[in-house]
Formats: C-alpha cells, structure tokens, sequence
C-alpha cells in the first residue's frame, strides 16, 4: 500500500517534478511498508503472572459477588452442550421456561422457546450448580412472557426457528423444519400442527418484543409475570427433589435437513 | 487518477532522474517506524479467567489480569503502542448483571486502552449507563454510523479519534451494527442507524486525505461474514470503501487463524482481524512505515501478512 501525504494539489507537484525542480525536500513521506499480525492465547501456562494492579482492582467486587454466586442451588449428573439444531443445555433450559410458566399461567400452554443467542455458555459441566453458572448461561435480563397466537403466526416463529439453524424448544415440540425456512413438519404434544388453531407459549421478552429478528411477534399481546427467565432457572433448580438437574438428552426436538 | 496509478507513475518518472533511482539505501533500514496494535473485541465481562474446572474447554483461559501483563511486557518490547477493542466489552457473566459495566471501563483504563467501539451488548444496561461509563473513562468511544443527535451519547461518543505516535498520525474510527431487532429499542433510545459502509468511507477518507493521516483503522462491530450478503460485515465492507488500512472486528465471536485481506475497491489491500471473545486472546499486528524525502517507496511489499511478528516474548503463543 503506497502513499503519499499530499493529495490535494498534487497535479501541480508532479509537472514541477517532471521539470526538475523538488519543491517536496522539506516533506517527510510515510509509506506503510509492511504490516504482519499475530495473536496471543492468554492461558495460565503459558507463563503469564497476573498483573496485582488488575487484582487489586477486581477484588472487593469480587467479594461482593462471590458470596451470592457460590451458593451451590443444584447438581448435574452429566455435561450438557449448548449446540445446533438441539442441545442438552438448550432442551434442559427451555423445558424449565415451560414448567414455571405452566405454574403461573391460567391456561393450557402449548410450548416453549428461547432463542439459542440467549444460551452464552457453550457446555455446562457436570458436577454441583453454582447461582453463578445459571447467571453464565443465561447472563441477559430477559423475563419470561406467554404469548397466546394464532397459528400462522406461530407457523411464523417455526420457520424463524428453522431459518436459524434450530433452537431451544421445550419436550413438546417435534419440528423438522429447513435451512431456507420452509415446515417439513411440525407436531405440538404429538399433535399435527394447526395454523387455524391459537396456541399458548412462552418465550424471552427479548424475542417478543422482535429480537433476533422476529418481528412478526411485536404486536402480540405479552403476558407478564415480573419474572426473569435466570430467576426462573435458580428457583427451579432449588425446588428441585435434592436438587438434581432433570437430564434432557437430544431427543428430536428439533431436525433441520440438509436441503 | 486513482492513486495507486499515480504512485507508480510517480516512481516511473524519477527515473528519469539517474541520480534518485540510485539512492534506494538512503531509505531503508534504521528509519522504519513500527506501530503496534494490540486488540481485543466481545470480551463480555469475562473479567476473570474461565473456571479452571467447569469452563469446558475454555477452562482457565482469558482474564484481564494475565491480559495487562501481556500487554505490559510487549509495551517494554515496542515504541508505540495502540490498544483498541472492538466493542461488546458488556454481559456475559455477573459482574456486568451486579456492577453495570463499571469493574470492565475500570479494568480497560488501566490496562491504557486507547479506544474502543460499541457493540450491541454495550447497550445491554440501557444508553444511559453507557453513557455514565464513557464519561468516566480514559479511553475514547467511537462510532461513526450511529446518528446520535438526539441522543446522550452524543456528549461521550466521537466518530474518530486521532492519535499521534511520533511524527505519525493513526486515525481510528468505530462502526456498529444495525441496533433494530438486536437491541431492544428501549435500550438504545433515540439513534438511528446509518448505511455503515457509507459512513465508514465517509470518515476513513476524512481521515486519510484532509485529516492526512498515514494509517487509518477501522473498529468495527458488523461481524466477520455472513452467509447473506445483506448483512453488512468487514469483509464487504473491505471490498466496497477505500482508505481504511486495518478492520479490528468483533460480533461473531470469530476465532481467525491469522489475519485476512482483501482488496478494497481501489485494488489496495486491507487487512481483516478479529480475535474469538472473551480475552482468550490478544490480537496484534505490527505496521511498518517507510518514512522518506521522496514519495517513492523503497521498501513496500506488494502483499502483506507474509511473516509473523518478530517479537521477543513469543514465549506467550
């Protein structure tokens, strides 16, 4: 990449140059000669110390924070991935949106989703589950909403579904859906869908109110609850018998072909 | 005449001149100037290391302690040093839930950032806190595609930032992603979103030809690539402009093996970087400069990327 400093007026330049006559000894040129890029992983064994500034900094946040993310609220028997089209931390989270939801709404509710961008963690290891973990996998402040549709417009929200590449959907889902966004097929509670029919289903505010490109739901009406779907997670977790983590395996909740 | 033509030709004609086409050592060796741009993007609060045991295969990678030590060391390797971040530097675990984004500002003052660009989770706490945490920061935040004019932000946001090293002037400029439907707009209050590709080449022309700056750098929040070529992303956006040197990416979490380029649409080479998230790494590319009496370049490579950074501490790789 050659340049110059001067542009402007450099017509002038060049005919005085052509004549023999350096007007430019006074001017410095800078050229970008060369540019070469590299990157560094940041790993404890790769020798890095950690800098006690930076420590000193983070550390009476980190007691403040430490103390109410430590609590142990549950316990997982197996990792479960965050992956596409289905995942067991995606199944595990969107089944709980469907059971505390079911708690609180006064109705027959059909299904649950949450978008798989809302899931920040990639695994979920096994072992105890820490307050902190369910704010690691779902960090957003996103409160659950019931949305109550007609089916062409859910029939909107599975395409959207499919289009993504899958997401998260609670155990009463079935879809087979394609890249391009077409149903290949689609049963609720092992029901043909039916786009004549209203359906109920919880969701993240984030993704009724348009997010993640769905604005075909922002004119629904959204049933609210005053509930944070992370606040959902911990407190069903600690309602959970001894805690333990209900296992949801990749079961075909969600199959995009390949077309 | 588009300037790389004009360059040649301009090189061409000095050879009419014996003397000068003689002389080419005269340019080269102990003048060159380095530059050294150190970067991060979509960090997310990630302002301790992974777990050591339950961070998956991230375990015990990243943290901003480790990372200011990095950066430390390679500050005493190099002369002039710019560290930048492209955006989304908010939400992703506690810290930012409990503290708002204050620990991270904090943390990145410290460690001497230089700028940063906003990402769409820079919003996560509302403009309003963004704008409190800008106002107390020692860095700059920049964006030139976001109409703030009736927003806050405008007070604590620039389009561009200047930065001078020696006799060189670095123009760095910010471009963020379209806000509707990833944002929620309450979130983001009054900005309208402006055609990025425009405003980038808008601002890295300003830059390059009246500010007359020797490198201009774009952050960018857009993303790598998309499989649509509706989503705007840095490698169209390398392709449609002209007069940006370097886009520092972030969005798509990209873990690049090395760094890209791309002819931009004068056939002049930009470089593409982006660096994962979560300060599992630290991106850095080194710039060479020729400086010289004469407009013609001695030493210029016709492609870049073709070595890697002679450095001192590559213990660290």
């Amino acid at each position: 990449m050659k340049k110059i400093r001067i542009l402007k007026g450099f017509t002038p330049l060049f005919l005085a140059l052509l004549l023999g006559v350096s007007l430019n000894s006074c001017k410095t040129y800078f050229h970008v000669a060369d540019i070469n890029a590299d990157k560094y992983q940041i790993e404890p064994d790769h020798g890095l110390v950690e800098d006690t500034a930076i420590l000193k900094i983070i550390e009476p946040y980190k007691l403040q924070l430490d103390e109410k993310m430590n609590r142990v609220i549950g316990e997982n028997g197996d990792k479960m991935y965050k992956s596409r089209p289905e995942g067991e931390l995606g199944n595990w989270v969107a089944d709980i949106i469907y059971e505390e939801a079911a708690k609180v709404y006064d109705g027959e509710l059909a299904f649950a989703v949450q978008n798989q961008g809302g899931l920040r963690i990639p695994v979920l290891d096994a072992g105890p589950i820490t307050v902190g973990n369910v704010y690691e996998v779902m960090p957003f402040d996103n409160e659950l909403v019931i949305i109550e549709a007609r089916g062409v417009v859910v029939k909107q929200l599975f395409q959207r579904i499919s289009q993504k590449g899958g997401w998260p959907v609670s155990k009463q889902v079935r879809l087979v859906g394609s890249p391009t966004g077409e149903i290949e097929s689609l049963y609720i509670n092992s029901k043909p869908f039916d786009e004549t029919a209203t359906y109920a289903f919880a969701l993240p505010d984030y993704v009724a109110n348009g997010g993640d490109k769905c604005d075909f739901l922002i004119n629904q009406d959204q049933i609210k609850f005053g509930m944070l779907i992370r606040d959902a997670i911990i407190s069903h977790l600690e309602a959970e018998e001894d805690n333990v983590v209900q296992f949801a395996p990749k079961e075909g909740r969600v199959k995009i072909s390949k077309n | 005449m588009k300037r790389r033509e004009f360059v040649r030709a301009f090189g061409y004609s000095s050879m009419m001149y014996p003397l000068v086409g003689s002389l080419p050592s005269m340019f080269v060796g102990p003048d060159m100037l380095n530059i050294t741009i150190l970067h991060t993007n979509d960090v997310h609060s990630r302002i301790e290391p992974f777990p050591a045991d339950g961070g998956g295969r991230n375990a015990g990678k990243g943290g901003a302690a480790r990372r200011a030590t990095l950066i430390k060391d390679i500050r005493e390797d190099v002369d002039n040093v710019l560290l930048l971040d492209a955006g989304d530097i908010f939400q992703g675990t506690p810290y930012f839930n409990f503290f708002g984004g204050e620990l991270e500002f904090k943390l990145m003052d410290e460690m001497g950032y230089d700028a940063a660009t906003i990402g769409n989770h820079d919003f996560d706490a509302g403009f309003e806190v963004l704008k409190e945490r800008c106002e107390g920061a020692s860095f700059d935040m920049l964006n030139c595609n976001y109409n703030l004019q009736d927003s806050p932000l405008q007070k604590v946001v620039e389009p561009y930032k200047i930065f001078k090293k020696g006799d060189l002037k670095i123009g760095v400029f910010g471009v963020g992603i379209g806000l509707s439907g990833l944002v929620p707009e309450k979130l983001y209050g009054d900005i309208e979103v402006l055609n990025p590709y425009e405003s980038a080449e808008r601002t890295a022309t300003l830059l390059k030809e009246d500010k007359k700056c020797d490198l201009v750098i774009c952050l960018s929040h857009l993303g790598y690539q998309y499989e649509l070529p509706s989503y705007p992303s840095d490698v169209l956006m390398a392709a449609s402009t002209r007069n940006i040197d370097i886009i520092i990416g972030g969005h798509t979490h990209t873990f690049l093996k090395e760094a890209k380029q791309f002819r931009n649409k004068d056939g002049e080479w930009v470089i593409i970087n982006q660096v994962g998230w979560a300060g599992i790494m630290l991106g850095r590319i080194d710039v060479t400069i020729e400086p010289g009496k004469k407009s013609k370049c001695y030493t210029c490579k016709n492609e870049y990327l073709q070595n890697s950074v002679d450095n001192s501490i590559i213990k660290y790789k």
